[in-house]
């Protein structure tokens, strides 16, 4: 089936439920059975309800409220909102993006933020939700907001792996990965995290489909990749934040995954995601920890946030939200409102500090031509025991390195790659904004 | 039945003087910041970079307390990991793991506002890959030995109300829902998961308590809980969900007697074991040396 672009649903694919068109809430009068289906989903919700006004964002909600309440959403707020198709899952369903952009004459810098690409993460679902509804509800007389969303444009993806979160909601609610069939219909899923194209399966990942890690057949196998990544590819160069949003931990990460080597901006990253978790601590006196994926958390390859950052995405976090296991996964949902508050300080606190890189032309930290990349767990290893950063000895990417005269920073050499020669000179973004100096300083 | 009363708590013989002197032996080091050094960097260059896992210090805390818990045996009484404050580790000739720590803990059921900090200090070793990792871990008493031993009671009591036999398909519920009037179910099974957890632990792999997918309780002719239940158990560096299966017998001030069985997913193996909980209990039967060096002391 096709989802149409305009948003509006296919009638056929109606009949599962697992969508529902959202003009025709309004105009089902005279759709019969169609009708009647949906208003079984509805008496079944628990927080049955009828507009906006009603949705309660303290509660979990099943993929079909979150498909109308995208609708709802960028219905009412049709100035600034629009729902668009982002592609297809294994089972067919379609993956929705809302994007929230205030008209101008300049085109703005994007935010890109998803949730859910593990299916058993619900309160990650919840956050992305609960962004766009503080957004909507507070750019007109909230200044703060109202700035940023004057200089940026945002794009939500608040389930990704939809497949996933049905399967959670009827089967099995700790389920992780796709629902991609395996094996002559043996196994089932892929960890979406750990199929894209970054480092894919040499670390952190299995080959093997029962596990929960399992990185699929190739890079960039399944569908719900694709769609993600086709788009943030097409997208890339005016792409400043991309946010990625799991449970649980309390974490928020920078790249990368699979490999010790620091992005060329590991320092600002870090720098700014310290101020984003102390924000976030204020909120409520929840402690997050920050740090690199595999200093912090373990090793990983094949991440969307470590792709982002190798595609050229100078802000790339993972937020792993409450809580820190003692309900872990199955986060009770009076929990929702203050995980939401204090993720929105952090998520806040980060755009604000992105602001130095909100103008065009920005930081774009260049395209990888050649991208080095480990063989081999063993290799990995090696490079482990050998003590740690030996340099140049083993084939993981150098990052670049920063020139300093008089305390400021000169240029900020850029990810080493290929040129069109093919030769292995690094190259050079120089720093064109006084700005982005001035930051430097701080 | 031979009732068997818990010892008063108290140090084994020939046990480490609590606190002060484990403490002396610590060096006192800047925590890393938040952004956080790779584990390796904790210490001052006992410490090499390789084959040591992130968050070494939080995870030996953790396994600490999974024994502690364990041994206490007080479902009223349970402590979570609130801060590692201090600690070290290095890896010993034999290529185990040890890490000394100390860490301040919270109520398992703390209330909103309540600000009840206990301290530990422990002694983590864990065995090269291998599970079970010995422990040796003090802790301050947070609350009176008489008063932890009502409140306990008054769980029982609670538990002995509900409408036996009883059968729950799922606790929490999908949204994270426990009926308060079963609160003391998740208890008595987070004190039983805590021994599994425990028992399960090693350097690398460290478990976390998801959700009960099945529940059958009962009492037994002696009124004491007998209670059957499957957890499933998160680990984390796997990400898998282990489902094991539990069945423990517990009655306020006796030791509580835990039997398991869990599906690996790994390998075809399956764990299971048996274990009585208190200090007096362990040395009084056979086992490997590793057991024997497990203490748990509440000073």
């Amino acid at each position: 089936m096709a989802a149409l672009a305009n948003g509006r649903y296919d009638w056929e694919y109606a009949d599962h439920i697992s969508a529902v068109p959202a003009e025709s809430m309004f105009d089902f009068a005279n759709r019969g059975s169609l009708y009647e289906q949906w208003q079984e989903v509805v008496d079944k919700t628990e927080s049955s309800w009828r507009s906006l006004e009603t949705y309660n964002y303290n509660k979990y909600h099943r993929i079909e409220e979150i498909y109308l309440w995208m609708n709802q959403i960028s219905e009412k707020y049709k100035d600034v909102v629009t729902q668009h198709f982002l592609g297809m899952t294994y089972e067919n369903r379609t993956m929705y993006y809302l994007k929230i952009s205030q008209p101008s004459n300049n085109s703005k810098k994007i935010v890109w933020m998803d949730c859910g690409i593990h299916a058993r993460e619900w309160i990650a679902s919840a956050f992305c939700q609960w962004f766009v509804k503080e957004i909507l509800q507070s750019y007109k007389d909230n200044s703060r907001i109202s700035r940023l969303l004057g200089n940026l444009d945002f794009y939500v993806l608040p389930v990704l792996n939809v497949d996933g979160y049905i399967y959670t909601w009827t089967t099995d609610r700790v389920w992780r990965k796709s629902r991609s069939s395996h094996n002559n219909g043996t196994c089932f899923g892929t960890d979406l995290n750990r199929n894209f194209n970054a480092s894919w399966c040499s670390i952190g990942a299995s080959k093997n489909c029962q596990d929960l890690t399992f990185c699929g057949t190739g890079p960039v196998s399944e569908p719900e990749t694709k769609a993600v990544s086709s788009f943030i590819e097409s997208k890339k160069e005016d792409i400043l934040c991309f946010l990625t949003i799991h449970s649980y931990g309390q974490l928020i990460l920078t790249p990368y995954g699979y490999t010790q080597n620091k992005s060329s901006n590991y320092e600002e990253m870090i720098q700014i995601a310290q101020k984003a978790a102390d924000a976030l601590k204020a909120k409520h006196g929840t402690s997050y920890r920050v740090g690199s994926s595999i200093d912090i958390l373990y090793a990983t390859s094949g991440s969307s946030r470590d792709w982002a950052q190798d595609i050229g995405i100078p802000f790339s976090y993972t937020f792993e939200l409450r809580d820190t296991g003692k309900h872990g996964f199955v986060l009770p949902e009076d929990q929702i409102e203050p995980t939401c508050e204090e993720t929105m300080e952090a998520v806040l606190s980060v755009l604000d500090d992105a602001s130095p890189f909100w103008q065009k032309p920005c930081c774009f930290l260049g395209k990888l031509e050649e991208v080095p990349i480990l063989q081999s767990k063993k290799q990995f290893s090696e490079s482990r025991t050998s003590g740690g950063s030996s340099k140049g000895a083993l084939p993981i990417i150098k990052r670049g390195r920063q020139t300093e005269e008089n305390g400021k920073i000169i240029k900020m050499v850029g990810i080493q790659g290929g040129d069109s020669t093919g030769s292995k000179n690094k190259m050079e973004t120089p720093l064109g904004s006084a700005r982005y100096r001035k930051f430097r300083q701080l | 039945m031979q009732h068997r009363r818990q010892p008063p708590s108290a140090s084994r013989p020939g046990g480490l003087h609590p606190a002060a002197s484990l403490l002396a032996l610590l060096l006192v080091l800047a925590l890393p910041r938040a952004t956080a050094a790779p584990a390796g960097h904790e210490d001052t260059g006992r410490l090499p970079d390789a084959g040591l896992p992130r968050g070494l210090l939080q995870h030996a805390a953790r396994a600490a307390l999974h024994f502690f818990n364990f041994r206490a045996g007080s479902p009223s009484a349970l402590r979570v990991l609130a801060a590692v404050q201090e600690g070290r580790a290095w890896i010993n000739q034999k290529k185990e793991c040890q890490v000394d720590l100390a860490f301040t803990t919270e109520s398992y059921n703390q209330e909103e506002g309540e600000e009840r900090l206990g301290k530990c200090s422990a002694r983590v070793l864990f065995r090269n890959q291998k599970p079970r990792p010995a422990v040796n871990v003090t802790c301050s008493r947070l609350i009176e030995k008489k008063q932890r031993q009502e409140e306990d009671y008054l769980l029982y009591k609670q538990m002995k109300q509900l409408k036996t036999p009883l059968d729950v398909i799922s606790m929490p519920d999908s949204h994270g829902h426990i009926d308060p009037s079963l609160r003391p179910i998740w208890d008595l099974a987070f004190l039983g998961s805590s021994y599994v957890m425990w028992e399960k632990t090693t350097q690398f792999l460290q478990y976390y308590m998801m959700q009960l997918s099945r529940v059958k309780l009962w009492k037994t002719d002696d009124d004491e809980i007998d209670f059957d239940y499957t957890v499933l158990l998160h680990e984390f560096s796997t990400q898998e969900i282990i489902p094991c299966h539990i069945h423990l017998v517990w009655y306020p001030g006796k030791t509580l007697k835990v039997k398991h069985h869990c599906q690996e997913l790994q390998t075809p193996e399956e764990a299971s074991g048996a274990e009585e909980g208190s200090a007096a209990a362990l040395t009084d039967l056979s086992r490997t040396s590793r057991e024997k060096r497990s203490v748990y002391t509440e000073s």
